[in-house]
């Protein structure tokens, strides 16, 4: 089986960047978000957002649709089919990283450097 | 998962369900025409008019927070089920008013009726977190419980509308209803405009 480490070496950095993350995460729950939702919900500049999109498009994670309501460009971004795919698979290797990471965690002998070790009473 | 990702998804799958100002006509009306009817011999038309005024109230709310938040499309799944819960809340409304009207009952179904709703609205809404909590959405919660309270004094032999000066319970939970509605949406509109600051936020938490 392999550590925590090691498991976290083979997530895809595309996905696990927090900010695409996020878009990802929100994308997976709707049909589409525009580019000012997107914004609001992200918390990223206008600047730092759409480089996060096109990193996404490029990937084929992500479909960009810009249109004219009114006379004003809108942008509308929904999530593609290898995209939910993706984003369902990473979240589920971060949650079994968690897990193993905490059972790992356990497995280990906890010691205090700065205090003699004492005999532990075993639980009846 | 960790709780911003949690608040993220949660957000963005209810976007328009969060954004409270959205129920506060709905509120003002069910109110305003709860005070009405305590006329008996009230003009026909006022409904229609406070009708009217609540859905152009609906629409300029509706312009500003597409203006200021954005819009996102729930899945079909979501719309789908959105719809059937209206069409199942509206019918089961009819007919508790019905029951609440035509019977002296020790209890307001209305107002259980409107719980009940106010209660599956919370369970759909975070059906798609894998973890439920009070806090992601506490206004729908505490009308939720505030309602069914008040639905179920009478039992106790307290008829708290009369304190009021309102003759009938239905008046008195109807107008209870609208008020609570106005707060729940202003609180509302509150969080989301906190949880969605119009600056720049920090992303450097790791999702784990």
């Amino acid at each position: 089986m392999s550590t925590p480490f090691e498991e976290l070496a083979n997530l895809d950095k595309l996905v696990h960047e927090p900010a695409r993350l996020a878009i990802l995460t929100a994308l997976s729950v709707s049909e589409s978000a525009d580019f000012l939702s997107l914004r609001r919900l992200i918390g990223l500049s206008d600047g730092n957002l759409s480089v996060q999109l096109s990193r996404l498009e490029e990937a084929g994670l992500v479909g960009i649709q810009k249109q004219f309501v009114a006379k004003k460009p809108k942008t509308l971004v929904s999530i593609t089919e290898k995209g939910s795919l993706a984003i369902r698979r990473h979240w589920d290797q971060l949650n079994t990283i968690r897990q193993n990471a905490a059972a790992w965690d356990n497995d280990r002998p906890h010691e205090k450097p700065d205090q003699p070790s004492k005999p532990t009473r075993r639980k009846l | 998962m960790q709780n911003q990702y949690t608040q993220i998804q949660f957000i963005a799958a209810n976007y328009s369900k969060l954004q409270g100002l959205r129920q506060v006509p709905v509120g003002l009306l069910v109110a305003s025409v709860s005070v009405w009817a305590l006329d008996q011999q009230g003009d026909l038309g006022v409904p229609i008019v406070l009708t009217l005024a609540a859905a152009l109230l609906y629409w300029a709310i509706d312009r500003f927070y597409v203006n200021t938040f954005g819009r996102i499309r729930p899945t079909a799944k979501m719309r789908r089920w959105e719809s059937i819960a209206s069409v199942v809340a509206g019918g089961l409304a009819l007919l508790a008013f019905w029951l609440d009207t035509a019977y002296e009952l020790p209890f307001s179904t209305v107002g259980l009726v409107f719980a009940a709703e106010l209660f599956e609205d919370f369970l759909r809404a975070t059906h798609p977190l894998k973890r439920r909590s009070f806090g992601l959405y506490p206004e729908n919660l505490t009308v939720a419980g505030l309602i069914l309270f008040l639905s179920l004094l009478p039992l106790t032999g307290l008829d708290w509308w009369k304190a009021l000066g309102l003759p009938e319970q239905i008046l008195g939970i109807l107008l209870i209803i609208g008020i609570l509605l106005v707060i729940a949406g202003i609180w509302g509109h509150v969080r989301i405009t906190r949880a969605l600051p119009a600056g720049e936020a920090k992303h450097d938490v790791n999702p784990l």
